[in-house]
């Protein structure tokens, strides 16, 4: 799921007939102090980061004046909010809020339903799951036959069924009914507002909103600007955004790529797996050896060798790795030989001149005995710390993981004696 | 005869110099092809040559590299396969 910041959902939702607040997105103190004055009166300066619970993280800030915008947008842009950096801020109205309700529309893949289902709830402003668990009472659902759409008089159900005026029926029921056509025209996996809120001038408002649009859809909707069409809680690094080109139109396999310590530079592991369930086994016994993961990468649904050797490359382009891990913790039915090609293609280009070099491959499944025999003969004249593991080793993660902790600690030992 | 066949992959380009060939009468690349890839390798004149058209080629070629790597463990190493990862030489330079 590619995640939308909110003013980029905002865009959407108010072309579909949602009211929004009046605002704009800004890049520059200066350029918030100009809504602001646009704007006119009070206004809220909001950090736009893919997080939740910007407010008490202190990526929302509240101004009276539109040179406290600008005070305010300068404190925010450039800071760290829940470990996301501010790029940019909305600069929007402040609402003046007399009550706050929750609607969302998401995929029910449960085998009963198999379907768009909407929520709505007169708890807004709190996560749903917690309203969900302390007042059921005040949620009510409603599943949509994805050919007919939701009609309006089916919207009317949901606030009806709870304790909303009878005034505002109608403007919720017409929102939702916008929701769920941005949720459907772009083939979002989910989308919230949350709060929708009323104001005390007697508005119905999206004050905040949270959209994901479909991996597979985003590159129908290049105008929204998605650079990685995965799911992510931060927005991709320049390495991501290098993996993703490999991916992006090359569907022959899965090559699936995340920095996750991209700061870090002397020390962590290079991590490679193959398959989903197996690659998670082997970052997780890393983590458990006390190593640190760089990055999680893995090629799996059988990818081509020049997938595999892209993979390989890019994990190991890493400034400081002092290790690469192969987790195929996996009895894969595909034939590995093409792994075992790719890999040797790329090792031998990244690795000719790290003497040490500690590098641990577990592959498994079609092929292996071969896959193996190909990769030993084809890294044999490397100068680095290789081990190679078969079947016997997918379900001894921990072993591989403290091999590879060991091969470290003599990689580092020997640095340190040669500097 | 042409010193060096060269071919599109979908997202590659696949050299084989024949000059490094020499007098390599083993063919791996070929029998690399046959047995990993789509078989659009043939020998023809003692050479490796495609067995189809360079558009064909650029359709059927699964980007295996089996012909690089088993020319390179087992023959002389003439095939060479470029695999461009825009970007990345830039990033590594940074």
């Amino acid at each position: 799921m590619a995640r939308l910041y909110e003013y980029q959902g905002k865009k959407l939702l108010n072309e579909a007939g949602v009211p929004v607040p009046k605002g704009k997105v800004v890049l520059t103190p200066e350029e918030a102090r100009a809504v602001a004055e646009e704007i006119g009166g009070a206004v809220v300066v909001k950090a736009q980061v893919w997080s939740t619970g910007r407010l008490k993280a202190g990526g929302i800030k509240f101004a009276d004046t539109s040179e406290e915008s600008e005070g305010e947008a300068r404190a925010l842009i450039g800071l760290e909010v829940k470990g996301h950096e501010v790029k940019s801020v909305l600069v929007e109205e402040k609402l003046d809020i007399d009550k706050e309700y929750y609607v969302g529309v998401i995929v029910d893949d449960s085998y009963e339903t198999k379907a768009p289902i909407v929520v709505f709830s007169t708890e807004g402003g709190v996560d749903i799951e917690e309203t969900a668990e302390k007042h059921p009472e005040r949620i009510t659902k409603k599943v949509i036959d994805i050919f007919k759409g939701l009609a309006i008089a089916d919207a009317r159900d949901l606030p009806s069924a709870l304790e909303v005026p009878e005034t505002l029926v109608d403007p919720i029921s017409e929102i939702i009914v916008g929701l769920y056509r941005v949720f459907r025209k772009y083939r979002a996996s989910s989308a919230e507002i949350n709060p929708l809120v009323l104001t005390r001038d007697g508005r119905v408002v999206a004050a905040d909103c949270r959209i994901s649009i479909d991996d597979s859809s985003v590159h129908l909707y290049p105008e929204l600007g998605v650079e990685v069409a995965r799911e992510s809680v931060k927005p991709p690094t320049e390495l991501d955004k290098i993996a993703w080109k490999v991916e992006e139109k090359d569907y022959r396999g899965v090559f699936y790529f995340m920095q996750l310590e991209p700061g870090l530079k002397g020390e962590g592991i290079g991590y490679h797996g193959i398959g989903g369930g197996g690659s998670l086994v082997g970052a997780d016994a890393l983590v458990r050896a006390g190593l640190k993961v760089v990055n999680f990468a893995d090629t799996s649904g059988n990818p081509t060798a020049s997938k595999v050797y892209r993979c390989a490359k890019i994990t190991l382009s890493q400034p400081g790795i002092e290790g690469y891990l192969l987790g195929g913790f996996c009895v894969a039915s595909q034939e590995q030989w093409h792994h075992a090609h790719g890999l040797v293609k790329a090792l031998r280009e990244e690795l000719s001149d790290k003497p040490g070099f500690p590098v641990v491959l577990v592959i498994a499944g079609n092929k292996e005995k071969e896959t193996i025999k190909i990769l030993e003969k084809g890294l044999e004249d490397l100068p680095i710390r290789l081990e190679i593991y078969g079947r016997d080793y997918v379900d001894r993660s921990d072993y591989v993981a403290d091999r590879m902790k060991a091969l470290v600690g003599e990689y580092r030992k020997e640095r340190r004696v040669s500097n | 005869m042409s010193q060096k066949l060269e071919f599109e992959s979908l997202t590659g380009r696949v050299t084989i110099d024949n000059s490094i060939c020499g007098d390599c009468d083993q063919y791996e690349c070929v029998k690399a092809c046959s047995y990993y890839g789509r078989g659009i390798l043939r020998i023809q004149g003692g050479r490796p040559v495609l067995s189809v058209s360079h558009d064909e080629a650029k359709r059927r070629c699964i980007e295996c590299l089996a012909c690089e790597i088993q020319c390179s463990l087992k023959a002389n190493g003439a095939v060479r396969i470029e695999l461009p990862i825009p970007g990345l030489d830039e990033y590594k330079g940074g």
